[in-house]
């Protein structure tokens, strides 16, 4: 999986692409937290328009970067998942935990 | 130990070798040429710097020859020129100058008319024409003059006339004394042309009318001296250049030849030598030149392999030891050096850093063995929760879990509740290996304790996320499906929290999915209303629910494997998905776990 940062002043993106797994967990976790660190937006929004797979694992990712971004009153946004990913957060009701934004 | 083709060491004798080869022989080229051309400019200075003393030589000489005859002139008594006898008496009388002046000794009248002899001159006959003007001009300037060269009839080579007028007391010319001198008499200039420049040089002679009057063959004498393309120099000459300069003969040879014009005659001495023995000694001086060139290139050949091959060869042997390091087992992997130099030290480094590796391999492999261990406790403790109430399974119902080599965090649990009663839990951990397998144990444990005492599905489902969120950490998470199947009622509840669609297949009528629609367990503290749906259902309906590996090894296949199967018996049905299954597992390194149930309501009213 790659990842690539677009950030101003008012919103931080990063964008996904590939299939976010496991082994992408440093990768991700470095990355989402030099953001957090960096960051003076009040929202984060992942792109993840280029993810073609995510497992139990990256979802529980995202779960960590929410907790920690809501520690700094800061709002996780999951943007354009493509149908393969929309259809795993769907089953696993992260709708409910995230504002999800389709496209 | 045998050496790379292109390795280090033949590289730098390739790359030195090469290099000081050139730097040898193009010195010794440099040397060569230099020393050719420093000969060849000194051959040149030395050869014009003769050919100019020789000229000067010549050119004393005519001087003195003609101050000769003027002394003669003075002593012609005055009365001999009345009267021819006594004239031509007094003239061979005079055997001093008839020896110096071997083509004739005359006595002239100033008209040129002979008026004594001491040759074999007629008495009364005249000057040749061709000399004419030059007795006219000796007359008119009354003074000594000396003809162009011509070829003489007596001797029948170059010749020149010298000529002194006797004067009167008030200045009058009374009479010319004249005579005549053969070029090539040996105590004129003859002796100097047999003189050998080295040992096939030689020296010419040539004139204004590019006529050769000296030249080392006779049948070249008084001719032309050759064609204006061959004898550039010799026309530039004549314009009045005087130096050295090379030019090819009529033998074709290559010569350095010096000219310098004479001044007392009209005459243009040219100085001939071979290149090739002009530059003689460096000639002979070039095998030792190549020889020795040679011998250095090949000493510093030899000295380039040397050193190349002292630099290189530690490191060439530690390259070969690494080379079949692999072959070693762990501990075993050191390289052994000679010296001291950088490789060693290189290999020193290397050495310590495999030390490290190899301890850390050991530290991995003991740590895998005891992961392994604890997988395997965690297996067996999960085995000890499941296996009673998987082993009372009734035969309408089917549930296990297929898994991996490793536990990646699948189970599944069944607990007879009360009579007609059955419940189910398949969950699947989030993540892999050994936290995801413990995160199984407290929902199997809260499953199979609850459904004993015929809890509703969502009290067991909010137990469980409690106790799952009190305990993961954040991030880890189980997804699960529980399954409530009353046959007295003929009712199946479902409540599913992230696990793929489930499919109630009816006896009669179109398949049912049961999608999620509650947060995996373990997530948040609190959960809103847990959905959970209650589906009437009649004998014979199937019902089938497996966590997501299903979905990665058959994929939306197994929908068509369900479909395909309405009237097959239950067993088969069942054996039908675990064929597809493990097929579906050959084909592809089987990722995760796959747990799936598959139930069928029974007669109503069957325990």
């Amino acid at each position: 999986m790659s990842l690539s940062l677009h950030q101003d002043s008012q919103t931080s993106s990063l964008r996904l692409e590939g299939r976010f797994m496991f082994e992408a967990h440093t990768h991700f976790r470095n990355a989402t937290q030099n953001l957090l660190d960096a960051t003076t937006a009040r929202q984060i929004t992942l792109e993840l328009s280029g993810l073609s797979y995510m497992d139990s694992s990256a979802l529980g990712m995202l779960l960590l970067l929410r907790e920690k971004a809501e520690a700094k009153d800061i709002k996780v946004v999951l943007a354009n998942p493509s149908p393969a990913v929309m259809e795993i957060l769907k089953i696993v009701q992260f709708g409910k935990l995230f504002d999800i934004r389709e496209g | 130990m045998s050496r790379r083709p292109f390795g280090i060491q033949r590289r730098i004798f390739f790359v030195f070798g090469l290099f000081f080869s050139m730097v040898v022989a193009g010195g010794g080229w440099g040397v060569a040429r230099y020393f050719t051309a420093i000969s060849r400019s000194q051959i040149e200075q030395r050869q014009f710097d003769e050919v100019s003393l020789l000229a000067r030589a010549m050119d004393d000489n005519v001087v003195f020859y003609l101050q000769i005859l003027e002394g003669a002139a003075r002593e012609v008594p005055r009365r001999v020129l009345m009267d021819p006898r006594s004239a031509t008496i007094w003239l061979k009388g005079r055997t001093g100058i008839r020896a110096t002046f071997e083509n004739g000794v005359f006595l002239l009248e100033p008209k040129g008319r002979v008026l004594a002899e001491a040759s074999s001159v007629r008495m009364g006959a005249r000057i040749p024409g061709h000399l004419q003007p030059f007795f006219d001009a000796a007359v008119k300037h009354r003074s000594a003059a000396v003809s162009p060269p011509y070829l003489s009839e007596t001797t029948k080579g170059p010749a020149v006339m010298m000529a002194a007028p006797l004067l009167a007391k008030d200045g009058r010319v009374l009479a010319v004394l004249a005579g005549g001198i053969d070029l090539l008499h040996s105590d004129f200039l003859g002796e100097m042309f047999r003189y050998r420049l080295a040992n096939i040089g030689y020296f010419q002679l040539f004139d204004s009318k590019r006529r050769m009057l000296i030249h080392p063959d006779p049948a070249r004498l008084m001719k032309p001296i050759g064609p204006a393309e061959s004898y550039k120099l010799y026309d530039r000459a004549i314009q009045g250049f005087e130096g050295t300069g090379e030019r090819t003969n009529s033998a074709g040879v290559a010569t350095i030849s010096s000219f310098k014009r004479l001044q007392a005659i009209d005459g243009i001495l040219v100085a001939n030598i071979p290149i090739s023995e002009a530059l003689h000694p460096i000639e002979r001086f070039r095998p030792y030149l190549k020889l020795a060139v040679a011998s250095t290139v090949l000493l510093t050949l030899c000295l380039t392999w040397l050193i190349s091959h002292q630099l290189a060869d530690n490191l060439e042997d530690v390259t070969n030891q690494i080379r079949v390091l692999g072959d070693f087992p762990a501990g075993e992997r050191i390289i052994q050096t000679k010296g001291h130099d950088e490789v060693s030290v290189l290999a020193e480094s290397f050495n310590s850093m495999m030390q490290r590796l190899d301890a850390h391999e050991q530290q991995l492999t003991q740590a895998k063995a005891e992961s392994d261990e604890e997988l395997a406790l965690t297996k067996h403790i999960l085995q000890r929760l499941v296996e009673p109430g998987l082993l009372a399974l009734p035969p309408h119902l089917h549930m296990e879990t297929l898994q991996t080599q490793r536990i990646n965090g699948d189970a599944c649990a069944y607990r007879q509740g009360l009579p007609g009663v059955h419940f189910g839990l398949i969950c699947d951990a989030t993540g892999h290996g050994l936290t995801a397998g413990v995160s199984t144990i407290p929902a199997v444990h809260a499953f199979l304790s609850m459904s004993n005492r015929d809890i509703p599905l969502d009290l067991i489902y909010r137990n469980i996320n409690s106790r799952l969120h009190q305990m993961l950490p954040a991030g880890r998470f189980v997804c699960l499906m529980l399954m409530r199947l009353d046959g007295q009622n003929a009712v199946i509840s479902i409540l599913n929290a992230g696990l793929p669609d489930a499919i109630l297949l009816p006896s009669h009528g179109a398949p049912r999915t049961i999608r999620s629609r509650n947060l995996p367990a373990g997530i948040v503290g609190e959960l809103d209303n847990p959905e959970v749906e209650h589906i009437a259902v009649s004998e014979g309906d199937r019902f089938f629910a497996a966590t997501d590996g299903l979905q990665d090894i058959l994929g939306d296949r197994i929908q068509a494997i369900l479909a395909r199967q309405p009237d097959l018996p239950f067993d088969q049905c069942e054996q039908a998905i675990r064929a597809a299954l493990e097929m579906g597992g050959q084909d592809q390194e089987q990722q995760d776990d796959v747990s799936w149930a598959l139930w069928e309501v029974p007669p109503m009213n069957q325990p």
